[in-house]
């Protein structure tokens, strides 16, 4: 299973994350679309575990937006 | 039958505005109150040890439930930040400022947000062994010993406090068998750093609780063949808001049954749980509450506790 915006979207309004994900840039800071470093931390640890994955500390450090998201996940190899 | 007859709190007067702390960290109220869960940070007095908030809170279990000290034959203290360096054990120092007789054992658990559901079963488990009728189980693990307070990180979470649990005979609550983890590998989530102050990888903190701890309820339920749904309450360390919102969305249909009362107490470490216990749970009409305790080592523990009939 690949992580695509309309899934992270799901995601995103499953878990009750303050963002309106209609209109959600991917390209600008977690910060600017409205998450905190705890809604950020919940949105990775739900990712790990739907998509069986583990977000290493240089990988965490790197994540800029939600589309890094995307293509971190995607990058470690879900089926 | 060994359980827990009574719980009683101590949780000093004076505190930390955490809502102005957050401010100067750039934080914003709602994050404080809505992620964090903690307008308050009780906060010893420079002048108290950890044996001074212990020896308070036993006091207080004497005022409150009549436990005299001639009754008491065990003393355990859970502390990961003990009276001075550790050595003397800080419940010895507790049996001397209590002026209880030498006829009493007395150790300390280092351990830190799981140590209370370890410290019922290694209570229970001695008492039964050496015959005692009555026991004190205390936490309190003052934080505010080993915080920065020019870390965001860990200034906005801890708070102090300390509980005292009699457990003996005839008992109002039964103590179920416990599922104890360790994780070592972690330890560098959650320690202190050679400068003495602690330091903590928040994420990493905050995953493992995520995933593992909804994992590990799920574990004790299913081999104990019982339906999450029979249980009343579900009492999970008050790491932070966050962390009990992360894992009670786990359980769509049970999210009222998980306890989140954070707001004037900041996470208090081993004392969490026993501070929930006493405020909702020991004059509650509940029947089943598990306990799970998760955090430092990595370590994490679930018990359950049964309402004698």
């Amino acid at each position: 299973m690949m992580l695509d915006q309309e899934t992270l979207n799901e995601i995103i309004n499953n878990i009750g994350l303050p963002v309106n994900s209609d209109g959600i840039d991917y390209t600008k800071s977690f910060s600017e679309v409205g998450l905190d470093s705890l809604d950020f931390f919940s949105l990775l640890s739900e990712l790990e575990e739907r998509f069986g994955i583990t977000f290493s500390e240089d990988q965490y450090q790197s994540l800029n937006n939600l589309n890094d998201v995307i293509l971190m996940v995607n990058s470690q190899g879900c089926d | 039958m060994i359980g827990i007859r009574a719980i009683s709190t101590y949780i000093p007067d004076e505190f930390i505005d955490n809502v102005a702390q957050g401010r100067s960290f750039g934080e914003h109220q709602d994050f404080i109150m809505n992620k964090i869960g903690s307008v308050r940070l009780p906060l010893k007095h420079h002048s108290q040890d950890t044996s001074d908030l212990a020896v308070k809170a036993v006091d207080l279990l004497r005022t409150q439930h009549n436990l005299s000290l001639e009754q008491i034959e065990l003393i355990v203290v859970v502390t990961q930040n003990p009276d001075g360096s550790g050595l003397p054990h800080t419940s010895a120092v507790v049996q001397s400022k209590l002026e209880i007789s030498n006829s009493i054992a007395a150790f300390d658990i280092s351990l830190g947000c799981s140590g209370y559901v370890y410290g019922l079963s290694v209570a229970k488990g001695l008492m039964q062994e050496a015959g005692y009728k009555n026991a004190v189980l205390i936490t309190c693990d003052p934080y505010s010993k080993i915080i920065d307070r020019h870390d965001r990180v860990t200034s906005l979470l801890f708070g102090d406090a300390a509980t005292a649990t009699w457990l003996g005979e005839s008992p109002e609550w039964i103590i179920g068998s416990p599922m104890l983890d360790t994780d070592g590998s972690g330890w560098k989530s959650l320690y202190v750093a050679q400068n003495g102050k602690l330091q903590m990888n928040g994420r990493e903190i905050f995953n493992f609780a995520a995933v593992q701890v909804p994992l590990h309820i799920n574990r004790y339920l299913n081999e104990r063949r019982i339906d999450p749904k029979e249980v009343d309450l579900f009492c999970l360390h008050q790491g932070s808001a966050a962390i009990i919102d992360a894992i009670s969305r786990r359980y769509p249909d049970l999210r009222e049954r998980f306890l989140k009362d954070t707001t004037f107490t900041g996470n208090t470490v081993s004392s969490s749980i026993p501070i929930l216990l006493d405020k909702h749970v020991m004059k509650s009409d509940f029947k089943r509450v598990l306990l799970v305790g998760f955090g430092v080592g990595l370590s994490w523990a679930t018990n359950l506790i049964e309402r004698k009939i």
